[in-house]
């Protein structure tokens, strides 16, 4: 009894304190903007401005770069997962000449800085055609990961390192192919880690700015992380309420996507019994 | 009936030949080209001068390079620990939900995951604001408690922790991936500790810490890297001011590429980062066969 | 099957007669094979700024009918700079752009920017006279060479809140360095959280901050006449940064550094605020009904009105395929009616002299100060190689200042040594 009341309580104070940023975020995406710098602050608006919604949907013609977002997360995400999966498989279950050290490259990709790569990118792209398309976005994602895909395979790699060998031996007895331990004996068994690997993965790709900054010319292919931080007044000012407004509109599709993926943790729980 | 060491090795670089044609279109090209670039002198605009290791010593006598490093050092090590322990924490805290099948799991999970959901862009903004000395709800909390706020993002001895603070709140990712190897412990291991009355503590230190030392191992080692790497949130809150308090690396490597037109050197920090945190990698891995344990090996 | 002649010619005529139908038809389409596009980069933020500038691109379509105008905009000044660098890099880029006057000269000085001189003589509509000395000596970055055009100033003046003046029992604004400390003072006496002055702003740098503020107003000045020497240190310099290090920490009417200038201004917290044109549009949409005038920055020991400013420039990509077209779409900007029309839509402050006599600029209460006050323009010394390096490391000394770490002499001797190492390369 003692126990659960004291794990409420901790919860419920890092909820809150976890909470008050966001919660003002959101109490000043429905701001008028008089209201955003009234003094003493109002932590609630008042009166709320729902017109604030349609008001960035208009600017940033919401539709066209929602769809952007989805296309390049979408492809970017189901690659990166795919890819980042067999390759970590690689890694981790099966033997081959030279293995760690082409191990030890994978994480040395994680190491550098990728503002130094973008002007290199841009050049390399330029010549084959690919700017001004999605191009740059998913093909990387589908050959291991794009610029994440170090710390994606890594973590599918240990994961699956912590699958016992006899579970493997058993299929292969039963006359269980490298593919077949691939794709129906192990993918289900890392379904949490997928999971949390997918959600990450879109949350990257779904925020991605410098990339389709560098990569993307015509307002038409602009995801919604640009075109959100062109939600500038009269003098190019940046309207806290409506960028606020915009972050909100932006982040639904997280929201979604998470809760989506939230039940594959607790399936994966079942699955873990058959384990051991 | 074993297989070949053709076979073998066949199939392995089967399985990895998506990642190395990758690496080689996306990775070596870029990375070795800065390479290259880094013994230039290049603005972008004209031709790259040759300039031999000029760059490499012009980092090191450089007096931003040297506050760069320092304030990237304070800045790894001690938002890395921080960011580890929360998300351990809170990832505790959710398995238990789970284990006794309790209410809220989905929305405290939910609480803790969304900061991460927004882009680094807004969260900048959004602290930046709850930071402002006169009008930012920090101070205007602390002021209905009766204390004056500082001027939490141009003190000096305020700057960094006001930083460190906002990264803590950033774990979202970190907790979801502790839950992960949590919730993939065998619940048996558990009974059978208690069924020989081990306590909770006893628990913790004997079972969940060493099953879940791999993904202990992975948080820290990707915890560390991205921390050296650090550069949206940082540039947006503070530019890396005041007077170069919060020049974290990347915000110079940005400063000196992008502002002021010296990318040959840029590409030279660049390269210098890699190596260090490559050394570090390799360091936490030599380490890690002390303590991390993998069931499969 | 044979046709007799007669139906051969038939059939003849009724194939020419096809073809040529076919080709008028396609004509058109022809047409717009035939036209050449060019592309045309600027901040075009808001959205507002992006339609006003395709509208005034369409008329110029409609005068042009065989050049097509591309705009790629882009979100800020440092973005637009992003995007530029990584285009010039692959060997691209766009036909004609804008760029702020602090990078201009460096472009210039690379060759991507293609010298005007020869298309300023041919064409009898543009003549550097037109604009403002200040704004046109500026283009004329390489040994007299002109490599641009100068658009949309950028400049400071001082705004006041009328209420609060009204409050403080003081007349007018200061015109002097001398009353503006005083002014400042009684203004901060007002309590209630109100500051008699406020400049920083996560928007400007501490170096162009002090420049205007403080340091042209004393007559100081950044480096030597060669560009060889630091200057700022010298005791003019010094005095002028005491005497801004004492309005924030002594005699605490400034507001120091960390706070918005835009905020507390548009929040009535501060009265009296320099700022960038920016303010005028933030005052509208934050502050809307604040009772407000402005006027030329205090005049310090110089004796006469110095402002500290830039401009945007426009200029073409040396490397560009469409050069006469380019130069086109530049001379049309700065027709008198279009250079008006753009920069009224779009609320920017333009470069051309003819303008301070429109009714518009003059009866504005805002615009028409500013642009009263560019004939005492003093331009950031972008020209020197090294000027966005020493701009940089100024403001990380001044912010030290500011802060109290250093005194002002000490930051300044500080900067100088640091610039003289970057001098030395």
């Amino acid at each position: 009894m003692v126990k659960k009341g004291l794990l409420y309580l901790g919860l419920i104070v890092f909820g809150i304190i976890f909470s008050i940023p966001y919660l003002w975020m959101f109490s000043t995406a429905l701001k008028t903007a008089a209201q955003v710098l009234a003094y003493p602050i109002a932590w609630l608006p008042n009166p709320i401005a729902w017109t604030n919604f349609s008001e960035v949907w208009k600017l940033t013609s919401f539709p066209v770069a929602l769809k952007n977002s989805c296309i390049i997360t979408f492809s970017a995400t189901l690659g990166t997962v795919f890819s980042c999966y067999t390759v970590a498989f690689g890694f981790a279950r099966l033997e081959f000449k030279g293995r760690d050290f082409i191990f030890m490259l994978v994480l040395a990709t994680m190491m550098l800085p990728p503002q130094v790569t973008y002007i290199p990118l841009y050049i390399i792209f330029k010549r084959i055609n690919w700017i001004n398309t999605f191009k740059p976005f998913y093909v990387p994602a589908l050959l291991g990961g794009g610029t994440m895909g170090g710390i994606y395979i890594f973590l599918l790699r240990q994961f699956l390192l912590t699958i016992p060998r006899d579970l493997e031996d058993a299929a292969r007895i039963d006359g269980c192919s490298t593919f077949g331990i691939y794709w129906r004996i192990f993918l289900p068994l890392c379904k949490p880690v997928l999971a949390a690997i997918g959600i990450l993965s879109f949350i990257f790709n779904w925020n991605n700015y410098f990339g389709p900054l560098v990569f993307i010319n015509s307002n038409d292919k602009m995801p919604l992380t640009l075109v959100i931080a062109m939600l500038k007044d009269q003098q190019g000012v940046q309207e806290y309420n409506l960028v606020m407004n915009g972050a909100l509109l932006t982040v639904i599709p997280c929201v979604l996507i998470f809760l989506l993926l939230q039940k594959y943790f607790v399936k994966g729980i079942i699955m873990t019994g058959i384990k051991g | 009936m074993a297989k070949t060491n053709l076979r073998k090795n066949l199939e392995g670089y089967i399985f990895i030949s998506p990642w190395i044609v990758g690496f080689f279109m996306f990775i070596i090209g870029p990375m070795s080209y800065a390479l290259y670039l880094s013994l230039f002198e290049w603005d972008v605009l004209s031709p790259p001068k040759f300039a031999g290791f000029m760059n490499y010593l012009r980092a090191v006598k450089h007096y931003r390079f040297w506050t760069s490093f320092k304030v990237t050092f304070y800045f790894v090590f001690t938002t890395v620990p921080l960011r580890v322990f929360i998300g351990l924490v809170l990832a505790l805290m959710i398995r238990q939900l789970i284990k006794h099948k309790l209410k809220g799991t989905v929305v405290f999970r939910s609480i803790f995951c969304l900061p991460i959901m927004f882009s680094g862009v807004v969260l900048g903004i959004l602290w930046a604001w709850i930071y402002e000395p006169e009008y930012g709800i920090l101070n205007d909390l602390l002021r209905r408690v009766g204390i004056k706020g500082p001027n939490w993002l141009a003190t000096p001895g305020l700057v960094m922790p006001s930083i460190i603070a906002m990264m803590g709140w950033w774990i979202g990712g970190m907790m979801l991936i502790f839950l992960a190897g949590l919730l993939d412990i065998p619940e048996e291991m558990y009974e059978v500790a208690e069924i020989d009355g081990a306590s909770w503590w006893q628990k913790f230190i004997r079972i969940t810490i060493p099953m879940l030392s791999p993904t202990l191992f992975f948080n820290f080692t990707a915890t560390l890297i991205q921390s050296f790497q650090i550069f949206g949130p940082i540039y947006v809150l503070t530019r890396g001011g005041p007077a170069n308090l919060s020049l974290v690396y990347v915000v110079n490597l940005y400063r000196e590429g992008f502002e002021l037109f010296h990318m040959g050197y840029a590409c030279t920090l660049a390269w210098i980062l890699f190596a260090i945190v490559i050394a570090f990698t390799a360091f936490l891995f030599r380490t890690s066969k002390l303590w991390v344990f993998y069931r499969a090996r | 099957m044979r046709l007799g002649k007669g139906k051969k010619k038939v059939l003849m005529g009724m194939m020419i007669s096809l073809v040529t139908m076919f080709m008028l038809l396609n004509l058109g389409s022809y047409l717009s094979l035939a036209k050449t596009k060019i592309v045309f980069m600027d901040p075009c933020v808001p959205p507002y700024r992006l339609q006003v500038t395709r509208e005034i691109f369409d008329q110029f379509e409609k005068e042009n009918p065989g050049i097509q105008v591309e705009i790629q905009s882009t979100s800020s000044w440092s973005e637009q700079r992003t995007k530029l660098m990584t285009a010039i890099a692959a060997g691209g880029g766009p036909d004609v752009f804008t760029q702020d006057f602090t990078s201009f000269p460096t472009y210039a000085a690379k060759g991507i920017m293609e010298n005007l001189d020869p298309y300023l003589a041919e064409d009898p509509t543009i003549d550097l006279s037109m604009f403002f000395d200040p704004l046109a000596k500026g283009c004329q970055v390489i040994e007299g060479r002109t490599y641009g055009l100068p658009i949309m100033a950028v400049l400071m003046v001082l705004f006041y809140n009328k209420d609060l003046f009204q409050q403080a029992g003081i007349a007018a604004p200061p015109e002097t360095m001398e009353g503006f400390r005083s002014t400042g003072m009684r203004l901060k006496n007002l309590g209630d959280g109100i500051w008699g002055f406020a400049s920083f702003s996560k928007v400007k740098i501490a170096a162009h901050e002090w420049m205007c503020d403080y340091l042209y107003p004393a007559g100081g000045t950044l480096m030597n006449e060669d560009y060889t020497e630091t200057r700022f240190n010298n005791a003019i310099g010094v005095e002028a940064l005491q005497m801004a290090v004492d309005n924030v920490l002594k005699y605490k009417f400034q507001a120091p550094l960390g706070t918005e200038a835009p905020d507390l201004w548009a929040r009535r917290k501060a009265g009296m605020c320099t700022f960038w044109p920016y303010l005028v549009g933030y005052t509208e949409k934050y502050g809307p009904n604040i009772n407000y005038g402005c006027t030329g920055v205090p005049i310090g020991k110089a004796r006469r009105r110095i402002t500290g400013g830039e401009f945007i420039v426009l200029g073409m990509l040396a490397t560009s395929e469409y050069k006469e077209e380019a130069w086109k779409l530049i001379s049309f900007i700065q027709r008198d009616d279009i250079h008006f029309d753009l920069h009224k839509r779009r609320n920017h402050i333009p470069s051309k002299k003819a303008l301070l006599e429109t009714d518009y600029y003059k009866t504005h209460p805002a615009w028409g100060i500013y642009l009263a006050q560019l004939p005492t323009l003093r331009l950031f010394p972008a020209e020197f190689p090294q000027f966005l390096d020493t701009a940089q490391i100024l403001t990380e000394e001044l912010e030290n200042a500011y802060m109290g770490v250093k005194t002002p002499k000490q930051a300044l001797d500080d900067a100088a040594e640091k610039v003289r190492k970057v001098l030395k390369k």
